[in-house]
């Protein structure tokens, strides 16, 4: 919250979203689980690299939007 | 006033309810008949009131990221129980716990409309999420309150009248103000009747508050104030400079800078190309950090802080570069207070070195 109040573009990434929102982030990106944020255990090792990249892909874009209000996205679109 | 045995359900989650640690916060609902480890206590509590006809015991993970749905599977569990009323937790200082707890008594009150009372720490993120719609009994940081603090979630639930769809009142008494039953205050608004008029009252406080003599507030404000959002990241990304920052925990193996795992107080910043070999990674990493399961993160950091894969998009020119800093902390039960101080921290070191945008991971 305070490196957002500082005026530096950041995305959380969390998979408790709700509560990030809460305390006043603008970009929330929802994560996949507690234990593992990025990631999915249940894919190939290959394919879990993919769901690490598209997170990260889809933070960079987020950083790169103009939000007005508090908002929690998703890999795809948003909550 | 004829006062029938009221018949409770008691949820915990998978570490109360001696399921198992954190390699259980994943378990679904599940249900077992009377009363299990601290439900003992609220069962003697209860005396001749109640009983505590079964538990309702869940994982962490599964209810806190489940939402309203995981919610709806644990009401529809403890339908054949036929409670009067629930009592979850108490969760103490446990942020997933409470969220849970809060999302399990909202839907036992939306769904069977009973009451359903829990019992946080004053920093519990349950408490804000909840508060509102829930009766959060407030308690003390550690789990060693547990009596205490279910007497309080006890007392608060027999004192509730009832707005059951049967109508049936639990109790003949009426709940109090949240200072009398030490219970969060739910913003709501009560008419009472007393002597002074409004105006009378108002112009009382301020001249207490001029006088800087202590006054009582009638509206409390909200404590976080919201803010402007950030700017977004204004240049092309291939020019850009990302950082990386985490509160789960990451430190090299040894934890030179001791970073406690629970109630931790301080950040430190390690430099990537040492702190994070190309090879095998896992290896020269740890975990301090008490609320979350740590294996999947240890076998692949980058589940936790993408370093490989910015390092990635540096070298395909997508980014511009990877900040040389990894920003380390762990945020299991950190004060607010403390928390945005390390913020403040961070944040004067990130722009003296011009960083263009943040990547904030948390388990």
């Amino acid at each position: 919250m305070t490196i957002e109040k500082a005026g530096l573009p950041i995305v959380h990434i969390t998979a408790l979203p709700t509560i990030s929102a809460m305390a006043g982030i603008h970009r929330v990106l929802r994560g996949s689980s507690v234990t593992n944020v990025l990631g999915d255990t249940a894919l190939a090792p290959d394919y879990e690299k993919r769901l690490q990249r598209k997170y990260v892909l889809r933070a960079l874009e987020i950083l790169q939007m103009e939000v007005t209000g508090k908002q929690i996205f998703t890999p795809e679109g948003t909550c | 006033m004829d006062r029938k045995r009221l018949r409770v359900v008691h949820y915990l989650n998978q570490f109360f309810g001696k399921e198992g640690g954190e390699d259980k916060a994943h378990i679904p609902f599940l249900i077992k008949a009377g009363p299990i480890g601290a439900g003992m206590v609220l069962q003697k509590i209860l005396g001749e009131r109640g009983d505590v006809v079964a538990t309702l015991i869940c994982g962490d993970n599964y209810l806190a990221q489940g939402g309203e749905k995981a919610s709806r599977e644990g009401i529809e569990l403890i339908l054949p129980c036929k409670p009067d009323i629930l009592i979850a937790g108490p969760a103490f200082e446990a942020g997933r716990y409470g969220v849970a707890c809060g999302g399990i008594c909202k839907a036992a009150h939306e769904k069977l409309g009973i009451p359903a009372v829990t019992g946080m720490y004053e920093e519990n993120p349950g408490v804000e999420l909840y508060r509102k719609e829930v009766y959060i009994c407030k308690t003390e940081r550690s789990t060693v309150k547990m009596a205490e603090s279910l007497k309080l979630m006890a007392n608060l639930a027999l004192k509730l009248t009832s707005k059951e769809k049967e109508g049936k009142l639990l109790s003949g008494e009426k709940i109090g103000r949240p200072e009398e039953d030490h219970y969060f205050p739910r913003g709501l608004i009560k008419n009472e009747i007393v002597d002074k008029t409004a105006a009378e009252r108002s112009v009382e406080m301020l001249l207490a508050k001029l006088q800087e003599r202590p006054f009582q507030t009638e509206a409390k404000r909200p404590e976080l104030q919201p803010f402007y959002p950030s700017p977004p990241i204004g240049r092309d990304l291939s020019d850009c400079e990302i950082a990386l920052i985490s509160d789960g925990g990451l430190v090299p193996k040894g934890n030179p800078d001791r970073l406690r795992s629970r109630g931790n107080l301080i950040w430190a910043k390690y430099r990537i190309e040492t702190f994070w070999p190309r090879e095998f990674p896992a290896a020269a990493l740890e975990v301090s950090h008490t609320g979350y399961f740590p294996v999947h993160v240890l076998e692949d950091p980058n589940r936790l802080v993408p370093v490989d894969i910015l390092r990635d998009l540096e070298k395909e020119g997508i980014i511009g570069r990877l900040h040389p800093f990894f920003y380390s902390t762990s945020g299991c039960t950190t004060s607010q207070a403390r928390c945005q101080e390390m913020g403040e921290e961070i944040a004067k070191e990130l722009w003296e070195k011009k960083v263009d945008g943040v990547i904030l991971t948390s388990t």
